[in-house]
């Protein structure tokens, strides 16, 4: 009982510098260039393996334990590498669930030295949420940081980016592709090019009755008039002599009487007719 | 009299510091708990008056997500219609907005208009905070609440902010709502709708958007770009082309020629406008009866009233009873 108690210190140290000798393998991995994902991913997943080890994650695990702040720092600085990994592999699952693991290490332990790297991380979370359009989960994500971050600058960026998506200022979002905070944010500002050429294509044939390929080439942001035309082939619109046509039958549908809806309705009113009797 | 102000006012202090104990994270594991005993004695207004709790709790700290998982978890174990008025409205309150961040609007709005009519009339304050959400979301809905709204005596003061926000939308201009979010920033960053009240930008340019094809036939997008206070005229091209799909405006976009072309349809009886709308509201008025019909239940029963009831009845059947006797014994002596 009194010679274990060392020997669990013995332990526990190392089993902290094995862990420390193999975060530094995977860092060296991680910068270097070009960079190798799946020796990348290996040590991630013996790290991963180490961390369900460490005594301060053991479910019954005391507070006060003198390795603990050690250890939570160094599988967060995993975590944060490993979330930096997956947005350069553009892995977006494994991305997500790194993103979910490293969250709890943000909020739950307060007493531990704070994250340098956390809003960058932060913010390069909400440009993957915006850059796959799910509009609705990056609001939320957006309520949990505090007012007072909002104006650090890798939230900031990612914020006007948003607020350029939703107005439709595709321009100003197109340069502020220049403009970012950090080379991590890379990938995924061009994945946004994507989603905003799918917008841009949804907008055009209800906008437009019939546009020059010229002119969609400047509007879908392409190089070139050919990378158009096999775009329109692909979207199913109708191309002739260099001008995409389309056909908004709006005022015949505007004059038409919807049958379907009014049968509908008249039966759901008789029913309720009923019911009142 | 200025005892009794003093006592009250130490209640109020009393039962404020009570509630904001509950809002500390710590006590939503209790409440969890408490949730847990609740449901299985299957006591509704007690489920009620806790989930309010935890939802007040998980919104205060911006918690909506699991706020979100908790409404779709206990949804169908809540009593239709609800056993109190005030958690019915407090209810709503919440959800509304949750709603309100999830960018569901109109059902935010619909959530917000019931917990208005189904608080009670004193409940100023209540009334002041779910107002102020409903005007920000009909704003984001595009229409702009009527200036009756603002102008309550009881809320005229800490609606006021809003009422320049709801100008600044309805006449589209980009430089006032800029000006109302710095000067009144701190009072948004107070009422916790700093966020909400950002997102009103797209909609200031939407109704801006929405004037301008209103009064012209066909105008130029340099001209528009003018109008909206735009910084690039490329993006002028853009946001047109989103409004229309997004169906604010009716109009063709002239690419080669740079202009807007609107095509308002001049007569909308000609359309199935009307017909939509008569449909909307009678739907309305059906669902307002049935769920007063479902909302009717007979008054509690109360023990005491019963058994006065029935010692009366027995009372009255005896007296009755010995009416008939005599009339009958009467009948006798004369025969």
């Amino acid at each position: 009982h009194f010679f274990a108690f060392p020997f669990f210190f013995f332990q526990m140290a190392t089993l902290l510098n094995e862990a420390n000798e193999k975060f530094q393998a995977f860092k060296t991995a991680y910068s270097a260039t070009p960079c190798d994902f799946s020796r990348c991913n290996a040590l991630l997943a013996e790290l991963k393996e180490l961390f369900t080890r460490f005594p301060s994650f053991a479910p019954d695990a005391a507070t006060n334990l003198p390795t603990r702040s050690k250890e939570v720092v160094l599988a967060r600085q995993t975590l944060e590498y490993a979330v930096m990994l997956n947005a350069k592999e553009l892995n977006l699952t494994a991305f997500e669930q790194n993103m979910a693991h490293l969250k709890i290490f943000y909020q739950d332990y307060g007493d531990v030295m704070p994250s340098e790297r956390r809003w960058l991380i932060t913010g390069l979370n909400l440009l993957r949420l915006l850059a796959q359009d799910r509009i609705v989960d990056f609001h939320m994500e957006l309520e949990l940081i505090p007012s007072s971050e909002q104006k650090n600058m890798y939230i900031r960026d990612v914020i006007q980016l948003e607020r350029f998506l939703m107005e439709g200022s595709n321009h100003k979002l197109l340069q502020a592709r220049s403009k970012v905070p950090s080379n991590d944010y890379v990938t995924f500002l061009n994945m946004m090019i994507d989603t905003v050429r799918a917008e841009i294509a949804d907008c055009i044939p209800k906008a437009y009755e019939k546009l020059s390929v010229a002119g969609a080439t400047k509007l879908l942001m392409f190089e070139s008039q050919e990378q158009t035309q096999k775009w329109a082939s692909e979207q199913g619109w109708a191309v002739r002599d260099g001008w995409l046509l389309f056909d908004r039958p709006r005022e015949a549908e505007a004059r038409a009487i919807p049958y379907q809806d009014i049968i509908t309705a008249t039966l759901g009113f008789a029913n309720e007719m009923e019911r009142i009797v | 009299a200025a005892e009794k102000a003093r006592i009250r006012a130490e209640a109020n202090e009393r039962v404020l510091k009570e509630c904001n104990a509950l809002l500390e994270p710590t006590a939503r594991v209790r409440l969890l708990q408490l949730l847990r005993k609740a449901t299985l004695c299957h006591d509704d207004l007690a489920k009620e008056i806790i989930l309010n709790h935890l939802l007040r709790n998980y919104i205060h700290h911006n918690m909506y997500q699991e706020a979100d998982l908790l409404v779709s978890n206990t949804k169908e174990t809540l009593s239709q219609p609800f056993r109190s008025n005030n958690q019915m409205a407090r209810y709503f309150y919440n959800l509304g907005r949750i709603r309100l961040v999830q960018l569901a609007y109109a059902e935010a709005n619909d959530l917000f208009q019931q917990a208005l009519r189904k608080a009670p009339d004193k409940a100023v304050g209540f009334k002041t905070v779910v107002t102020k959400m409903s005007v920000l979301v009909q704003l984001l809905l595009g229409e702009v609440p009527p200036r009756s709204t603002f102008r309550q005596p009881q809320w005229r003061h800490a609606l006021l902010p809003y009422l320049q926000l709801a100008s600044a939308v309805r006449f589209g201009e980009l430089t006032l709502f800029n000006k109302v979010l710095q000067d009144y920033g701190d009072v948004f960053q107070q009422d916790s709708t700093y966020t909400i009240v950002q997102r009103i930008h797209q909609n200031v340019i939407k109704t801006g958007l929405r004037r301008i094809v209103h009064a012209y036939a066909k105008i130029s997008l340099a001209d528009i770009c003018l109008k909206l206070e735009l910084d690039y005229p490329e993006d002028a091209e853009y946001i047109v082309a989103k409004a229309i799909r997004d169906g604010v405006i009716d109009a063709t976009i002239d690419h080669e020629n740079g202009v807007l072309i609107s095509t308002e349809i001049a007569d909308v009886y000609s359309t199935a406008e009307p017909v939509q709308a008569f449909m909307r509201r009678i739907q309305h008025l059906t669902d307002t009866h049935n769920q007063a019909l479902i909302a009717m239940r007979y008054m509690p029963t109360d023990e005491e009233q019963e058994t006065k009831d029935m010692l009366e009845r027995e009372k009255r059947l005896e007296e009755e009873k010995a009416l008939e006797k005599a009339l009958e014994e009467e009948d006798d002596m004369d025969l």
